[in-house]
C-alpha cells in the first residue's frame, strides 16, 4: 500500500531519488566480496541511504571512497595467507577452513576457470614461451603468445560447471570431524541444471548459422587449396607407396567445396523434417522432471559461443586472405549446416507456452533418438543444511558415493 | 585487537544500549562532540573486526520504514574491553595533567 507522501509529486520525487542513490551505492559496494554483500549488503545500503540524507540522488565522493576502501579492506582481511593461497591456486591444495567462504566466492566468480588454469598450468606456458623459437616460431614469436592466449581463453569454456562443482565439493564442503550446523553447505543431491530449450536453441542457431555462413563464404572466396597426390612406386622413392602435397589455386575445387556444404545443408533439411515429426509426436508425452532446474544459457556460455564464433571468423579470414590454404573451415561448416535446419525447426516448434519447461537436452534426445527423454537423476553438489545436525553427529569420513577424493581430518 | 579511537567510540556507543548502524554513527558523532563522523564503510569494517574479536555481536533486526535495522550489542569481552580502555585513557589523562600541570594552570588562568 502506498503512503500519502509517496502518492504526491514530492513523494514520487523522493522515491525516484532513493532508487537512484541505491543504484549508486550498489555500484560502489561491488568493492565488497560477494558473500559479504549477500549477507549484509541490504543493511549497508540502508545505512548509507540514511547517512546521505533525504533527496540525495548519488553518493558524494567521500562516501563513495569510504565504501570502496571498506570493501577492499574487507577483501584483504579475508584473503588467505600467501602460502595458503599459493598452494590452493597452484596445486589445488584444500583451502584451510577459515578461508572456506573466500573460496566459495572465488569458485563462483566469473573468471574462476581462467584463474585456476593459469595457476596450475603456468609451467606449461613458461615452457611454451621459452621453447617456442625451436618450433620455428622464432621469426614470429607472436604466434606462441597467440597460442598461449587461445589456451587460456579456451579454459573458460571446457567444463566450467563441472570444474566449479568439483571445486565446491573439495574446498567448501564440511570436512571429516566437523559438526554440521544449520545453513552450512553440505554435500547432497541437488537439482540438475539444464539449459532451457528456447535459450539453448536460440544460441545454437546463432553459432550454427554463423559457422555455416562463414564456411560458405570461405568456399566461395578462398584463393588457395592444398592438393595431395598419392602415387605407387614413385621414381624418386623406389617401390612402395608415397604422396606429395602442393598448394594450388582453388579452380574447380571450389565447386566441390560448395557442393559438400550444400549437400550437408540438404541432409540437414531432411533431418529437420524428421525432427519436426518427432517433436510433434513426443513433446506432449514427456515425463515430469522432479530433479531438474532449468536456466537460460549462462553468461560464460554466451561468452564461449561468441568466442567460438570469433575464432571461426578468424579462420575464415585467414583462408579468404590466402594466409592459409582453404580446407579447415569445411569441417565445422559441414557439421553446422547439417545441424542448422534441425535447430531452426526445433526453435519454431518450441515457441509455444507448453514448452516453457522444456530443456535443450530434451530436444536433442527426441531429435536424435526418437524417444521420450529419460528422467534426469539429481546431481551431486552442495546444499544448505536444513537444520542443526543431531547432537554429537560429525561429518563422516569418505564413503563410496562421496566425491572422488578423501576428506582430510 | 588494538582499539583505535574510532573503535573506542563505537564500543562506547554500544555500552549504553544496543544500536543499529545509523544509530551508532549518530552516537559516535555526539560522543566525539562532532569531531568523528563515521562513514558506512569505516563503521562496518570496525564492526567486522570487533565481531571477529568477540567484542560485539548482532542482537536482532527489524524493518523500520522499509529499512533493515540490524542491532549490535557489546559482549562480555566487549564490555570489559571498553572499561579497560577507559581506565587506560583515564590514567593517560592523569599523567598528561601531571606533565602539563603548570602549563594547564597557566592556560586556564
Amino acid at each position: 500500500m502506498m503512503t500519502a507522501g509517496a502518492e504526491s509529486p514530492a513523494g514520487n520525487a523522493d522515491t525516484l531519488a532513493e532508487a537512484q542513490i541505491v543504484e549508486s551505492i550498489e555500484f560502489w559496494m561491488r568493492a565488497y566480496p560477494r558473500r559479504w554483500r549477500e549477507a549484509r549488503g541490504q543493511e549497508l545500503v540502508d545505512v548509507v541511504v540514511d547517512l546521505a540524507g533525504p533527496g540525495a540522488r548519488r553518493l558524494d565522493p567521500r562516501a563513495a571512497f569510504d565504501l570502496v576502501r571498506g570493501g577492499w579492506a574487507t577483501r584483504w582481511r579475508e584473503h588467505p595467507l600467501p602460502h595458503n593461497w599459493l598452494l590452493y591456486r597452484m596445486v589445488d591444495r584444500r583451502i584451510p577452513v577459515a578461508y572456506r567462504s573466500w573460496a566459495l566466492d572465488d569458485i563462483d566468480g566469473f573468471w574462476y576457470p581462467i584463474r585456476r588454469f593459469l595457476g596450475s598450468a603456468w609451467p606449461v606456458f613458461a615452457m611454451v614461451l621459452i621453447t617456442s623459437p625451436s618450433w620455428g616460431f622464432g621469426e614470429r614469436p607472436v604466434w606462441s603468445l597467440v597460442m598461449v592466449a587461445l589456451m587460456v581463453v579456451s579454459s573458460m569454456f571446457i567444463r566450467p560447471a563441472g570444474i566449479r562443482s568439483q571445486a565446491r565439493l573439495k574446498h567448501v564442503a564440511p570436512r571429516f570431524g566437523e559438526v554440521p550446523v544449520e545453513g552450512a553447505l553440505v554435500p547432497g543431491d541437488v537439482p540438475r541444471q539444464r539449459v532451457t530449450a528456447r535459450s539453448g536453441l536460440t544460441w545454437a542457431g546463432l553459432v550454427l548459422g554463423t559457422t555455416g555462413a562463414a564456411s560458405v563464404v570461405a568456399a566461395l572466396l578462398a584463393p588457395k587449396v592444398v592438393l595431395t597426390k598419392f602415387q605407387l612406386n614413385r621414381p624418386d622413392m623406389g617401390p612402395g607407396f608415397g604422396w606429395g602435397s602442393v598448394v594450388a589455386p582453388m579452380g574447380g575445387h571450389r565447386v566441390v567445396a560448395v557442393a559438400i556444404l550444400l549437400v550437408a545443408l540438404g541432409f540437414g533439411a531432411l533431418g529437420a523434417v524428421a525432427v519436426r515429426r518427432r517433436l510433434g509426436r513426443l513433446l506432449g508425452e514427456r515425463l515430469d522432471q522432479p530433479y531438474r532446474a532449468l536456466r537460460p544459457v549462462t553468461a560464460s556460455g554466451k561468452a564461449g559461443i561468441l568466442c567460438s564464433a570469433m575464432a571461426m571468423m578468424g579462420l575464415i579470414w585467414l583462408e579468404v586472405s590466402g594466409q592459409i590454404v582453404f580446407g579447415l573451415s569445411v569441417v565445422p561448416g559441414t557439421v553446422a549446416l547439417l545441424l542448422l535446419p534441425g535447430a531452426l525447426v526445433a526453435r519454431l516448434v518450441t515457441r509455444g507456452a507448453d514448452a516453457h519447461d522444456l530443456a535443450g537436452r530434451d530436444v536433442w534426445w527426441i531429435a536424435t533418438r526418437g524417444r521420450v527423454p529419460r528422467i534426469d537423476p539429481p546431481a551431486r553438489g552442495l546444499r544448505p543444511q536444513p537444520g542443526p545436525g543431531p547432537e554429537g553427529v560429525l561429518i563422516q569420513p569418505h564413503g563410496p558415493t562421496d566425491p572422488p577424493y578423501r576428506a582430510t581430518p | 585487537m588494538r582499539i583505535t579511537e574510532q573503535g573506542y567510540l563505537v564500543l562506547l556507543s554500544l555500552a549504553e544500549q544496543p544500536r543499529h548502524g545509523y544509530g551508532i554513527v549518530g552516537a559516535v558523532l555526539e560522543l566525539s562532540d562532532g569531531a568523528t563522523k563515521l562513514g558506512a564503510g569505516t563503521l562496518y569494517g570496525l564492526l567486522d573486526r570487533m565481531g571477529d574479536a568477540g567484542l560485539v555481536e548482532a542482537s536482532g533486526e527489524e524493518v523500520v520504514d522499509g529499512r533493515l535495522r540490524r542491532y549490535y550489542r557489546l559482549t562480555a569481552e566487549g564490555s570489559a574491553a571498553v572499561v579497560m580502555e577507559t581506565a587506560r585513557l583515564r590514567a593517560l589523562t592523569h599523567r598528561a595533567r601531571t606533565v602539563l600541570g603548570t602549563r594547564v594552570a597557566f592556560a586556564g588562568s
